[in-house]
């Protein structure tokens, strides 16, 4: 059975985008995030153009990002002020990122821009979870106690100006990180075709010492904001958001987060963190791979952007 | 929280209604020009030109129609096949077997410029390091006849007429191109060629013209799902002793339809409210999932 996808002009199997939507959305279901990192690749891998790949993610996250958020909002675990300030810093990143997509493609390099952006990231993250994981794995097998950080720690971020205070958080510190911090993601968020939490949870936690229950929602509020704001500039300037595609990924990825979200709860959180950056690295060593193999076809062809 | 619970609810219902008014609008509009295409002997689209026959000598002409001169871009729309056929007028009072004639199919899609790059490695990457930029390109080119090339006639009549993939015009779309030297721009032109084929886009199939009789032939052609929507130009040509007798020219047009072509214009003619649109379904979706599974997914 197969649809004719209007943006990325090829008839898609149905069956195929629904079980990816399924499996991602599993996966993102058991491990609390976004699955933007996982998705994209995969339909890039699977033959739709990087760009509208990237493009269509964007409200694929914000669909997914929307349910888990409102669900953190009932229990009260968003900080409204510390999640404004990091999407206002957001969206000025958002549009950095969707003319950075569209200079790239004039050229001719966005492909090479993103699959370099996957490699460094999804590598360095992954890197750092996988060690952090194992950490905390050793020490609960050691007995000893695995404490998070305490909120109350002060490190060189808290000497910056512009201090306001976060009550939700429990900060009392300068606004100038989460605004850079936001800038950062909604950048990666245009270019890469991710949500950013894989990026902006580590920060949260390490960097601006926010209490771990806040992080999640904060960050999924966040995301929401950014990723709507992505998707409207990305049909606007590029047109590369392929609606079809993005209701097929929709319609599996809601119903894998269930069935994953039940799955992930018979894990240890050091377990889950420990076969997600297994996953995060998977995904960034297949990237490499492109990049340095030789490949069968050393020319392409692509419609010509832009100007002559 | 009930208070939540019910705004919610209420938003939930007033973006589904939305949605599904969006969806009765698209697919009444496709079920309606489905039912319009039914092939009654009505003027086709205005674009299709009326078929034209050019007899150099008031000899043999050669007359050909497509069976279909309409394809319609559906959501079910998986690529297509053409079938051309015709036949061979002869006027002569002397007649010549059938194996003397040759016919040459050549269907030319829409024109698009595009661009060639070459990867290098370079720091231990592969990138693009070289790229050249063709003008006029054809989108599709299919090639069929009913013996190979080579035998039917010279190489420069070939090349005036512009049969064949060595002679498809690729013309340098910037001055760039003139300053490259003769194997590089050989080597992308060939590159062209070479990945248009993989992907179904040019096409050949020597021996593809099939006789019934002396003057009866017909030609099947395959359009891929991905080939670029617009007006395909059909070029029937025919040779003896190497010679051009006759041509044939008629049009095929593919149009988008139904809900392929509302949701095309509503991207490009309006891309920053198909983008809000997007945004609103996505959310929509978000809140359904979150009101029918009922329970957090993060």
């Amino acid at each position: 059975m197969t649809f004719y996808l209007p943006i990325a002009e090829m008839s898609a199997n149905i069956l195929l985008y629904l079980g990816m939507g399924a499996a991602v959305g599993f996966l993102s279901g058991m491990f609390g995030v976004g699955g933007g990192f996982l998705m994209t690749p995969l339909l890039i891998f699977s033959g739709i153009p990087p760009a509208v790949a990237v493009g269509t993610e964007a409200p694929q996250i914000t669909a997914s990002s929307v349910s888990g958020a409102l669900a953190q909002w009932r229990r009260r675990n968003v900080d409204v002020k510390m999640g404004t300030i990091l999407l206002c810093g957001g969206l000025v990143g958002a549009v950095i990122g969707v003319f950075v997509v569209k200079a790239l493609r004039e050229i001719g390099q966005f492909e090479l821009f993103v699959s370099l952006s996957y490699v460094t990231f999804l590598g360095a993250i992954g890197t750092l979870m996988m060690i952090e994981s194992i950490n905390t794995i050793r020490k609960s097998q050691a007995g000893q106690s695995t404490s998070g950080r305490r909120p109350g720690q002060h490190n060189w971020v808290h000497g910056l100006p512009f201090k306001m205070r976060f009550n939700r958080s429990k900060l009392y510190i300068s606004a100038i990180p989460p605004l850079v911090l936001g800038a950062l993601v909604g950048i990666l968020s245009a270019i890469m075709g991710v949500g950013g939490g894989f990026i902006m949870v580590p920060a949260m936690i390490y960097l601006l010492r926010m209490p771990t229950n806040v992080v999640v929602g904060t960050s999924l509020f966040q995301i929401c904001f950014v990723t709507a704001a992505t998707t409207v500039l990305h049909a606007s300037q590029n047109q590369t958001v392929d609606i079809i595609l993005a209701l097929l990924l929709m319609a599996g990825g809601v119903i894998g987060a269930q069935f994953g979200a039940t799955a992930g709860q018979r894990l240890k959180g050091e377990q889950l963190r420990f076969l997600l950056a297994g996953l995060v690295l998977l995904v960034g060593v297949r990237m490499a791979w492109d990049l340095i193999v030789t490949p069968s076809e050393l020319f392409s062809i692509g419609a010509a952007l832009g100007g002559h | 929280m009930l208070l939540r619970c019910n705004v919610a609810r209420q938003l939930l219902g007033v973006m589904g209604a939305i949605v599904l008014a969006l969806a009765a609008v698209a697919f009444s509009a496709e079920n309606a020009t489905a039912q319009d295409e039914t092939p009654a002997v009505k003027p086709a689209a205005p674009a299709t030109s009326p078929p034209t026959a050019r007899a150099p000598t008031g000899k043999e002409v050669v007359l050909a129609d497509i069976a279909t001169r309409r394809v319609a871009v559906t959501s079910t729309f998986d690529g297509s096949q053409i079938l051309i056929f015709g036949t061979i007028d002869q006027r002569v009072i002397d007649r010549p077997t059938r194996d003397a004639y040759d016919i040459v199919i050549v269907v030319k899609g829409v024109p698009e410029t595009l661009t060639a790059r070459r990867k290098a490695r370079v720091a231990g990457i592969w990138l693009n390091v070289a790229s050249q930029t063709f003008k006029d390109v054809p989108s599709y080119y299919a090639i069929v006849s009913t013996r190979g090339l080579a035998d039917i006639s010279e190489p420069d009549v070939l090349s005036e007429l512009q049969i064949g993939f060595k002679n498809v015009p690729l013309k340098l779309a910037d001055a760039k191109g003139e300053a490259l030297p003769k194997d590089e721009l050989a080597a992308f032109r060939a590159a062209v060629v070479r990945l248009k084929r993989s992907e179904k886009l040019f096409q050949s199939k020597p021996q593809g013209v099939m006789f019934t009789g002396d003057n009866l032939f017909r030609a099947t052609i395959d359009l891929p799902a991905n080939v670029t929507v617009g007006r395909f130009e059909t070029t029937v040509y025919l040779f003896r002793d190497g010679k051009l007798r006759s041509t044939y020219q008629a049009g095929i047009n593919l149009e988008r339809e139904g809900l392929e072509k509302y949701l095309h214009g509503f991207a490009f003619d309006y891309p920053f409210w198909y983008g809000i649109a997007a945004v609103i379904l996505a959310v929509a979706a978000g809140l359904l999932a979150s009101q029918v599974f009922g329970r957090p997914g993060k």
